[in-house]
């Protein structure tokens, strides 16, 4: 068995280990960067961080105050459309006014006008 | 040194792994340099990926388009999509999310292949369910493996004693043998932990099973039962009854997967948890479907 | 009238602009985070619908996830990589057959096990001190109980007084390894007990 399992890791090395000269023997460390020349580019990206943040916000802003617009506009549409309704009634009142004011003036006119003639 | 255990600790992977292009600096991502966003390295197959994450991530920093605080924390690792634990020891990994067939590969293997396993880089605030979240860099995985061994301790001899009476200098050597890749300092100490033949109790296994989901089983196996070698087909086809029948190697559907190699049936398990299990204490044993196709 | 439409369906078209401008790239809005506490709000409810008390067991708590969410509580199961998946179609019929038994018969009844906690140094100790759970879940569920319960910030478990175990690792394997007369003793501590 000892020998079967050797073998069969030596046939799995062959294989896995095919051109692996090509790939990087990495050590296992502890981290630990180098400093100096990544201190420009670690500024970059902390302000690259920092504009995404803002970007981030302000598209949160955005969509809030499209939400209020939203909400208004709605406000609007109801406004008006009691607006109309009250203008509707205002109109039919002011018909109806209208008619009676005629009526009675015609009504006046007709008692003036038998005044006069029992006048004569 | 035994040549076997000497295999099995120096087995290596070709990786390439590349980074998340939304991790990339927007005009590296875009560029068609296809020389960008990955490293090649070699890791392992007995030790944990994570512990790769520091030289890898600084290998690819000047091409984040983030800055980096922490070369453990909020990172983890991909495989088309499937998010990778890194607690198993890679080959572990390895062999069974890519439910490696070890005689179809090696038939398929030509002189000028390379071999290669592709892992993606991810990072984010929200780590996927699954991996364990990195807080404390490799303190953290030293103290999971350590916790590793004494589950193993465990099962072998009935309590951790073993691992939790190992003197302070052991205690450091036995870590430091695995950053260092130095099996001339791990292997005496392992023994200190594994009992005589005869003092087994229960032997450390972790079945992975793929298909068809990510599966982790960890079945109670004696060495000897009935004053009987137990063998590894006695406990698969206990465990997964559907795949393997009982002293029928033929017409099985599935095969065990141990360090990137088929180990037959017949192998007694004890036998083979001294020579292939990982760093971890554990016996890792992939198991590999057989499609239509691949013929043994 | 018709000035009030025109401008509604200006509102609509910058709406859609918005939405189309706040692309892919930006995972942290508020709106984002909102719907995060949302999500992190929903587990903690879940949590406390599992620990629902089991009468008739004396002083026994069963921490069963609720019949609703037979999702979220299992041991970690995620979908495997493409590369693996493939093998599926390629299977023989009784390869095929095999994972479809192996399918029915993970989703089969899992077991109540009894876990006993016991309190290192000076925590306080929880009550009831025993509590039954499926064999099905991860051990993070006994942790994130525990902290809950002593309403600690961490919480540190131990098995049998010496190995904390990998959150995913299944309660069923654990107690199958180390229980101790039919129950898995679970020590935990508010600090590192054992190194």
């Amino acid at each position: 068995m000892y020998d079967l399992l050797l073998q069969k890791l030596k046939e799995r090395d062959v294989v896995e280990k095919n051109f692996a000269e090509l790939f990087e023997a990495a050590p296992i460390q502890n981290a630990k960067s180098d400093q100096g020349t990544q201190n420009q580019s670690k500024s970059l990206r902390k302000e690259l961080e920092f504009r995404d943040k803002k970007i981030e916000e302000f598209n949160a802003t955005l969509k809030l105050k499209n939400k209020d617009a939203e909400r208004l506009n709605d406000e609007i549409i109801t406004l008006n459309i009691e607006n109309n309704l009250l203008q509707d009634q205002y109109d039919k009142m002011k018909s109806e006014y209208d008619g009676i004011v005629s009526r009675w003036l015609r009504k006046t006119q007709q008692e003036a006008d038998t005044m006069n003639e029992s006048f004569k | 040194m035994d040549e076997v255990r000497d295999r099995v600790w120096r087995g290596s992977l070709n990786v390439r792994v590349s980074v998340c292009p939304e991790l990339l600096l927007t005009e590296l991502s875009e560029s068609q340099d296809t020389n960008l966003g990955f490293v090649n390295i070699i890791v392992p197959r007995d030790c944990y990926l994570a512990l790769y994450l520091p030289n890898i991530i600084q290998k690819l920093e000047s091409q984040l388009r983030i800055s980096v605080s922490d070369y453990y924390s909020g990172w983890w690792f991909e495989i088309e999509g499937a998010r990778m634990p890194w607690n198993f020891p890679v080959g572990a990994l390895y062999d069974s999310s890519t439910g490696l067939n070890p005689s179809n590969r090696s038939s398929l293997h030509q002189e000028n292949s390379v071999h290669v396993w592709h892992l993606m880089l991810r990072h984010g605030q929200h780590i996927p369910n699954g991996v364990i979240p990195l807080k404390n860099g490799i303190d953290q995985i030293r103290e999971f493996w350590m916790h590793q061994w004494k589950q193993a301790c465990y099962i072998l001899n009935g309590s951790a004693k073993q691992v939790m009476s190992l003197s302070k200098p052991d205690t450091l050597t036995f870590w430091q043998s695995v950053i260092h890749r130095d099996l001339t300092k791990f292997e005496p100490i392992r023994q200190k932990i594994i009992p005589m033949p005869n003092a087994v109790r229960f032997i450390p296994l972790r079945i992975h099973v793929a298909l068809p989901d990510v599966r982790l089983v960890e079945p109670i196996c004696k060495a000897v039962d009935n004053e009987r070698d137990v063998e590894l087909g006695d406990v698969l086809a206990r465990e997964f009854p559907e795949w393997f029948e009982a002293n029928e190697e033929s017409s099985n559907i599935a095969k065990p997967v141990i360090q990137g190699i088929e180990v037959p049936l017949s192998a007694l398990v004890w036998e083979v948890y001294q020579q292939l299990s990982s760093f971890d204490g554990f016996l890792h044993i992939s198991l590999c479907l057989q499609a239509e196709n691949q013929t043994v | 009238m018709s000035r009030l439409l025109e401008s509604e369906s200006d509102a609509g078209s910058t709406s859609s602009n918005v939405e189309s401008m706040k692309s892919e790239r930006n995972p942290y809005t508020v709106q984002d985070e909102l719907e995060e506490y949302a999500k992190k709000l929903n587990l903690l409810a879940l949590g406390e619908d599992r620990n629902e008390l089991q009468l008739g067991d004396g002083s026994s708590v069963s921490l069963e996830e609720s019949t609703g969410n037979n999702k979220t509580g299992n041991v970690v199961v995620s979908t495997a990589p493409r590369t693996t998946s493939p093998i599926l179609t390629h299977l023989s019929p009784a390869g095929h057959e095999a994972v479809k038994q192996v399918l029915s018969k993970t989703q089969g009844m899992p077991k109540k096990l009894r876990i006993k906690f016991q309190a290192i140094g000076s925590v306080a100790q929880v009550s009831p001190q025993s509590a039954q759970i499926s064999s099905s879940q991860p051990f993070s569920v006994l942790v994130t109980f525990l902290r809950k319960k002593l309403k600690l910030a961490t919480v540190y478990c131990y098995v049998n007084n010496s190995f904390s175990p990998a959150p995913q690792q299944s309660i069923g394997d654990l107690w199958n390894h180390f229980r101790v007369k039919d129950e898995l003793i679970v020590n935990y501590f508010s600090g590192v007990a054992f190194g």
